[in-house]
């Protein structure tokens, strides 16, 4: 089993002060993935990520959020790794890995990819 | 020398038993479908296939010892990423027709006359008991736990120890049941373009397993087949088959016992097949598939067959 790390980022967000910014994180594929997600040094959250509260726009303008999505391959049929990171309320929404073009395969079935994005807020 | 490597055939499978019950890696999970093209030309290792999940490209080796026969699959839902399709998706979806859609090309040539066939199988449906299902999502949250943490402390053995036991789990519902169709064409000459349709036809193979701690699968086959200029009589035929076998299943080997009955609809004959199975996983995705008894045909009608099958879930491959 081998463990292949991917580092993408920073990317800006923008959101406005009022509104709140929701996280949500999909493993396609048919893997299976977990999460840890920061805001600065501090863990806010870990496991699978639906819906997670970030907080307000005003609270999150200036801070640089980390995820890290480790994802195991346990489709026999793929070794493709697909990871979407949704931010609602966020500009842009959606980031979606691998971007167009790039490889985000593992060599094996068995094997794991680990994904480290990190984002910055900004006002819109 | 060819009798010496089909003696060593069921001697290796009955020495390396011992290691298939350490192996934690479904066969299931690694065992290459046979080309449906094959299935029509009645030259695959087996009549009934149990339906697996097809792998993104398959290649297979039959007849090594007699005359050149191989075949290619390949299933193109795979090329492409799928970011809404969740593992909970696709346990979930009960009739995986697209994910298991695979295509197929295989040929047989001898010194003389060739066989080309094209093929097409899927899986209609996929139903796993209730426990299996209860089994499969607290294997799941396991693993996304074990995931949830640094990639610097990722505990590896026990990531393995979870996906083996995951894989075991999946590769095994309680009722599948695939659909297959294929056609071939033969050329007298070997020239390609005098390859005329020899046979054409359209089959389904049903696997139940009745209890989720045996290992023992019955299934089943209903196939038509139109034979033109057939092989067995000179005129065209129209030929259903149908058989029952039971595969007795280890994590490195399976052993499958079939009979197949074939009726020839417009001659009016009827004919018989009788064949023992096996398959050994030797690497990953390589499979060492041997076959023994007696075919339809009333002449030459002798099964002996050796072959190799490997499957690629990659895309690429890298020579290191």
């Amino acid at each position: 089993m081998k463990v292949k790390k991917v580092t993408k980022g920073p990317f800006t967000i923008a959101v406005n002060e009022t509104d709140p910014i929701v996280l949500s994180v999909t493993i396609g594929n048919a893997q299976i993935g977990g999460n840890v997600v920061r805001i600065g040094s501090k863990q806010i959250a870990k496991g699978e990520i639906h819906d997670l509260l970030l907080g307000s726009g005003a609270e999150l303008i200036g801070e640089e959020l980390t995820i890290i999505t480790n994802v195991l391959d346990v489709n026999p049929a793929s070794n493709k790794i697909s990871i979407t990171h949704f931010f609602f309320n966020g500009t842009p929404p959606v980031f979606s890995y691998p971007f167009p073009g790039e490889d985000m395969d593992v060599d094996d079935n068995g094997d794991v990819l680990s994904l480290t994005a990190t984002y910055t807020f900004i006002k819109k | 020398m060819k009798a010496f490597i089909l003696l060593l055939i069921p001697i290796s499978l009955l020495t390396l038993s011992s290691y298939a019950q350490e192996g934690v890696v479904n066969l299931n999970n690694l065992i290459v479908p046979t080309s449906p093209g094959f299935v029509i030309l009645d030259k695959s290792p087996a009549s009934i296939e149990k339906p697996v999940s097809p792998k993104t490209f398959g290649v297979s080796v039959l007849r090594l010892l007699k005359q050149n026969e191989g075949g290619l699959d390949f299933t193109p839902y795979w090329f492409w990423n799928h970011p809404n399709l969740t593992f909970k998706n696709y346990i979930d979806n009960r009739s995986p027709i697209l994910q298991t859609l695979n295509l197929s090309l295989a040929a047989s040539q001898g010194d003389s006359a060739s066989y080309l066939s094209a093929g097409v199988r899927t899986h209609l449906l996929r139903i796993f008991s209730k426990d299996k299902i209860s089994d499969i999502n607290a294997i799941e949250q396991d693993i996304i736990t074990a995931l949830s943490t640094d990639p610097d402390n990722l505990d590896l053995e026990e990531l393995t120890r979870l996906k083996d036991k995951l894989a075991a789990l999946t590769a095994e519902p309680r009722l599948s049941m695939e659909l297959a169709g294929a056609m071939a064409g033969f050329s007298a000459d070997n020239k390609f373009a005098h390859l005329a349709n020899k046979r054409y036809g359209a089959w389904l193979n049903v696997a139940y397993r009745p209890n989720d701690k045996v290992p023992l699968n019955l299934l089943g086959v209903f196939r038509y087949t139109k034979a033109i200029n057939g092989s067995i009589k000179s005129s065209d035929s129209t030929l259903i088959d149908y058989g029952i076998a039971a595969s007795y299943q280890q994590q490195k080997f399976d052993i499958q016992l079939e009979y197949v009955n074939r009726n020839d609809v417009e001659n009016h004959e009827h004919y018989n097949r009788l064949a023992l199975v096996g398959n050994y996983v030797v690497a990953n995705n390589v499979v060492v598939v041997a076959s023994f008894g007696k075919n339809f045909a009333e002449t030459e009608n002798i099964i002996a067959l050796f072959g190799v099958k490997f499957g690629i879930a990659n895309e690429k491959l890298s020579l290191r």
